[in-house]
């Protein structure tokens, strides 16, 4: 243990058996006589190991409690401040146990300012004691009736219990107070889920959703409500958008938000900066990751967050340093690597990307997301063996990556052993249906490859005008009018041709021009495509 | 509720020493002779085996996991043997407590003894060495089914590195034909199932992996405010789970490409099959720690597809994704569907899924007070069972947390939670009743695996616990056989294999029908007993069972008798 912790772990231990006498005893230090109130005593939690910002944060508002407490009586709202102060950051450190005395006395010794019991609701909330969470959001109510925020948790408390008409008259309130709260719209629709009336709760979920369409929180709920209407395409649709995020919809709630800024350790920084990458607040995500990089410079994972939130900004070079400062301090940060790897490759500097993958990789090898990077860039530069071995790992490490069996196939097909990338593309239609690329692929494959054996006109036609069906972009048209010309309707491939290449033209794109050129004047010669991809536009088939 | 129950019985005993008036003497007496509903036995049993995890203050994540335990009778004399998972060192460091014993996974042959007066004497013998299982090794859980139909019981243990499947010999010895038979699957396992997915005859094996982890991408967590932890599984890559097909010589092909369609996974915890959507096919439920859970919904032409989401199994009705570590399916509401419930982490609350007949559910965990009634805690085993045979699904959990409370510094494994008991009330609806059930359930322990049957053959399900880096415990159910029951074992007709995923309509004297399900899968890391047990209440007339094997074809007996085990064998019913 380092001397600073040793004293400081010494000094916890004296301020706690200073402050922790018997209710008795405080009262009497209290000085009022019958009219203080009976205080808990409060212990802070073990600080060995803690974080020295942290540390000093909770033991410099404990000292705040002492000295209010040595002041004597006739400083209730002060001492009830600091109790609360103290509260605050044992709460924001997630140390509940503790939090809870300190809030409780400034409960007590202020009976009139509501953030108290706010605070021991959502205390209570995050121990999983809802009664006790629903009995302080009502005691915060009686102080602020209109509260929407306060509305709507005590209303998530009841239906959390399973009581709905006790979380009706709440939810109806916070709408009273404010009928554009996406929380409020979205507890009314919980509450309508939950009494069966999927019609009623469509229409709440739908509400918040417009009134807040990037809560993406709503999408899945909605889609229960539309199964439960018989609807399953919309059902299945919301449910396809659903929230990633883990999280249901929070009213705008600048109580908790204070105390969630309060601890000033870095990983709980990390934490509010991740909340605020979440929520796509940019700025707000650089300023937790910059404050958590001063308090720990040498912390890679602070650095590579922050460079994403630059790089989110647009912050493209500042971004790009962050990743770097990641990776001196520590050489094996794949993540670091892989973000520095997209950034040459969108720059174009495939070479610079390929060493950033394959360091990616040599630091994490089931980093899957990097290997298939470096698969790509290996394939679009012509490294073909080892394109196929990357590919490889990563359907096994991570066979939910489908673009990984894509492009293994197009890799097969880039060498001439057409028939394995047919037959990886059979597998890939197989394993993945929901993928549109297996299709398009093997439609442009049986459509145009040189070997005769794997070619087949009448599949290929049949495979492009399903995907045609749902995606008319160029990659799509094309392979249409390979597979067109290869069942002998030149004509119809001709025309199809001239329209893509009229649209490449509208819309500035002189290299796609020039490639869809080259399949007109077969065409028109009466002649199929035996090109299912060149060299250079390949990655497009992803 | 167990505090202040506690606090009662101790005022009644009080009082009556004190020698204070009749009435509280009275008390006193009465509960004297009311038996616990359940009793810790493990001891008295020759049950003395406690969990090693090798922690040595490193906090190497896979130490708050294990162990699964697993019942089984393998040298079919017609009582449940054990077998108990064992663990080992981790790292270099020195352990902070000495191992317990040999660090291997355990037998334990039930000697019970059933006097012509009916009176139950269970004793546990341990016979692991004569067995010749080895299995050493991090060892995680267990899986229990007949692979070659030859009517002996095997095992499949899982591991923190290799899994085995013992072979057992009829002759009370195993032999590992792990690599022979293919599923040396080297990883990080939790769960496994045997099941028959394709209606051949021949039990498949569905693997729940974990996590890509090793000693060497160790990752060092802390707390908010920087105090050291164990790492939450997020922080390790996800696994992909593994079907494989058994061939019917004794070996099995990996089929998980081919199978799985989209090859969904996750963390896997929990595994539980079931025949969800009602068509005669078994499907596949896993429970993914911290991730949307998966519903592989048989097609019934060798391939599966995951159904979870508009199912709405994958997620809590909030759409949120919750830890999901032990799960079991069954029929709670007597409405003759699969639901399902699973343990959650502390914060999140259980969640019960209830069945619509069609595959499709509905999270009822607050409706049904068993959300809100174990928000407290982090669940792991768990099963539906009818404690008190009163024709009514039950469910126990066996808690533990995952990582210490805040402050908590008590060394070395602050993870306790006691354990929770809720009865079903026949309305959708349950209670808590940990606090009258037993000391045993004021006793907090770092639970996970839990397997559920009957030891003693009495006719109540009993429950074997296996608490990480702690003793293995019995739960002996003494009140469930004052109802009515019936008890079958459901069987093949060439070996007398146990026929898992045959499914029993219990027809009762007034028409109602109680459905139920030959099943070893479900819970957490563990395997129960294969053999149904359906409680009746205060019901006299022997009941009529309908039952459809897992082949597809069905039968039906008239009658089978009350308040004793029978054996029905396909092939011979009507």
């Amino acid at each position: 243990m380092r001397p600073r912790a040793c004293v400081t772990a010494l000094t916890g231990v004296l301020l706690c058996a200073f402050a922790c006498g018997s209710p008795g005893r405080e009262g009497a230090a209290g000085g009022a006589g019958s009219d203080s109130p009976a205080l808990r005593p409060v212990a802070l939690p073990p600080v060995a190991g803690m974080s020295e910002s942290v540390a000093e944060q909770m033991q410099d508002r404990y000292a705040a409690v002492e000295r209010e407490r040595k002041r004597g009586p006739g400083h209730g709202a002060e001492y009830a401040q600091a109790y609360g102060e103290l509260g605050k950051v044992l709460l924001g450190a997630n140390y509940l146990d503790a939090a809870e005395p300190a809030l409780l006395n400034a409960a007590a010794l202020d009976s009139s300012d509501m953030r108290w019991p706010y605070y021991l609701g959502h205390l209570y909330r995050s121990k999983g004691a809802i009664r006790e969470s629903a009995q302080q959001f009502e005691r915060a109510l009686k102080h602020r009736p209109a509260d929407v925020a306060t509305l709507v948790w005590l209303a998530d408390a009841y239906l959390s219990e399973g009581r709905p008409d006790e979380a009706d008259p709440l939810v109806r309130r916070a709408l009273n107070a404010d009928p554009g709260s996406t929380a409020a719209l979205y507890q009314a629709g919980r509450l309508a889920l939950a009494r069966g009336d999927h019609a009623s709760a469509v229409r709440q979920f739908e509400a918040a959703l417009d009134r807040d369409p990037a809560a993406a929180s709503i999408h899945y709920p909605l889609g229960l409500a539309y199964r439960g209407l018989g609807d399953t395409q919309r059902a299945e649709r919301h449910l396809a958008q659903r929230s990633r995020e883990n999280r249901i919809v929070e009213p705008v709630d600048p109580l908790m938000e204070e105390v969630q800024n309060t601890v000033a350790g870095p990983l709980a920084l990390e934490v509010r900066g991740v909340e605020a990458l979440n929520r796509r607040d940019w700025p707000a995500a650089v300023e937790a990751f910059r404050q958590g990089t001063a308090l720990a410079p040498r912390s890679a994972s602070l650095h590579h967050r922050l460079g994403t939130a630059l790089a989110m900004m647009g912050r493209a070079d500042e971004a790009r340093r962050e990743f770097e400062t990641a990776v001196s301090a520590s050489p094996g940060y794949a993540k670091a690597h892989y973000s520095l790897g997209v950034m040459l490759e969108d720059r174009g500097d495939e070479e610079g990307a390929l060493d950033r993958y394959a360091a990616a990789v040599q630091s994490a090898p089931d980093y899957a997301q990097a290997r298939l990077r470096l698969a790509d860039v290996l394939r679009r530069r012509g490294r073909l063996q080892d394109a196929l071995r990357e590919y490889e790992q990563v359907m096994h490490t991570d066979p939910t990556l489908s673009d990984a069996m894509l492009g293994r196939a197009i890799t097969f097909v880039r060498m001439g052993r057409y028939r394995e990338g047919r037959d990886q593309l059979l597998e890939g239609l197989k394993a993945y249906p929901n993928h549109s690329g297996f299709p398009l692929a093997l439609a442009r494959l049986l459509a145009a490859a040189p070997d005769d054996s794997v070619r087949d006109g009448s599949r290929a036609l049949a495979l492009a005008e399903q995907v045609v069906k749902v995606d008319q972009s160029t990659d799509v048209g094309e392979t249409l009018g390979m597979a067109l010309a290869e069942v002998g309707r030149f004509e119809e491939a001709v025309a199809v041709q001239r329209d893509l290449i009229a649209a490449a033209r509208q819309a500035g794109r002189p290299d796609l021009v020039a490639r869809l050129q080259d399949n007109l004047r077969l065409y028109a010669a009466r002649q199929a495509s035996r090109t299912p991809w060149r060299s250079e536009d390949v990655g497009d088939a992803r | 509720m167990r505090v202040s129950c506690t606090a009662v019985v101790a005022v009644s005993v009080a009082a009556a020493a004190c020698g204070s008036n009749s009435r509280v003497a009275d008390d006193a007496a009465a509960a004297a002779r009311t038996p616990e509903w359940f009793t810790e036995r493990a001891a008295d049993a020759g049950i003395n085996f406690t969990h090693f995890n090798g922690m040595s203050g490193a906090y190497y994540f896979p130490e708050v996991m294990p162990p699964g335990v697993g019942l089984l009778d393998y040298d079919n004399d017609g009582d449940l043997d054990l077998y108990l998972v064992q663990g080992q060192a981790l790292g270099t460091g020195a352990p902070l407590r000495p191992p317990p014993g040999p660090l291997t996974g355990r037998l334990l042959r039930n000697d019970l003894q059933v006097s012509p007066d009916g009176n139950r004497v269970l004793r546990f013998t341990d016979v692991t060495s004569a067995s010749a299982i080895t299995a050493s090794g991090y060892g995680m859980g267990v899986a229990a089914g007949d692979i070659d139909n030859d009517g002996w019981t095997d095992l499949y243990v899982t591991y923190f590195g290799r899994n085995q499947l013992w072979r057992n010999n009829g002759n009370g010895t195993f032999t590992d034909v792990s690599a022979r038979s293919g599923t040396a699957l080297e990883g990080f396992s939790v769960s496994a199932a045997f099941v028959d997915y394709d209606r051949d005859g021949w039990l498949d094996l569905y693997v729940g992996n974990y996590v890509r982890y090793s000693l060497e991408t160790d990752q060092r967590c802390s707390n908010l405010a920087g105090v050291r932890t164990y790492c939450p599984p997020q922080v390790y890559p996800a696994l992909p789970d593994r079907l494989y097909r058994n061939r019917g010589n004794g070996t099995f092909a990996d089929v998980t490409a081919t199978a799985l369609i989209g090859r969904e996974f996750g963390r896997a915890l929990g595994v539980s099959t079931a025949d969800f959507d009602g068509d005669g096919w078994m499907d596949v439920y896993v429970a993914n720690d911290g991730s949307e859970n998966i519903l592989w919904t048989n097609q019934r032409n060798g391939t599966f597809r995951n159904t979870a989401l508009l199912a709405g199994v994958a997620l809590t009705a909030e759409g949120q994704a919750e830890a999901s570590m032990g799960v079991d399916a069954g029929d709670f509401d007597n409405d003759g569907d699969e639901d399902l419930f699973m343990t959650e982490l502390n914060g999140e609350g259980s969640n019960l899924y209830v069945n619509s007949g069609t595959g499709i559910f509905d999270d009822r965990g607050a409706r049904s007070a068993l959300g809100p009634s174990t928000l407290q805690y982090t669940g792991f085993g768990t099963a539906w069972f009818d404690f008190d045979n009163d024709g009514w699904l039950d469910v126990l959990s066996v808690n533990g947390r995952v990582q210490a409370a805040e402050g908590d510094t008590r060394q070395p494994f602050p993870l306790d939670q006691p354990r929770l008991l809720f009865r079903n009330l026949g309305n959708g609806r349950f209670e808590n009743v940990s606090g009258i059930a037993g000391a045993a359930f004021a006793v907090a322990e770092v639970g996970r695996g839990a397997a559920f049957g009957d030891l003693d053959n009495d006719g109540d399900q009993d429950v074997v616990i296996g608490n990480d880096a702690g003793p293995t415990r019995l739960l002996m159910n003494n009140i469930g056989n004052r109802n009515h029951w019936i008890g079958l074992r459901l069987v093949d007709q060439r070996a007398g294999r146990d026929l898992l995923g045959a499914r029993v309509e219990v027809v009762r004297s007034d028409g109602t029908v109680l459905t139920r399900r030959a099943r070893s899968d479900g819970s957490y890391a563990s395997a129960n007993d294969p053999r149904v047990l359906v409680g009746l209440g205060t019901a006299r007339e022997a009941p009529g069972i309908r039952v459809r094997w897992p082949d597809g074809q069905t039968e039906a007996w008239p009658s089978v008798p009350l308040d004793r085990w029978t054996t029905v064998v396909q092939g011979t019913g009507q």
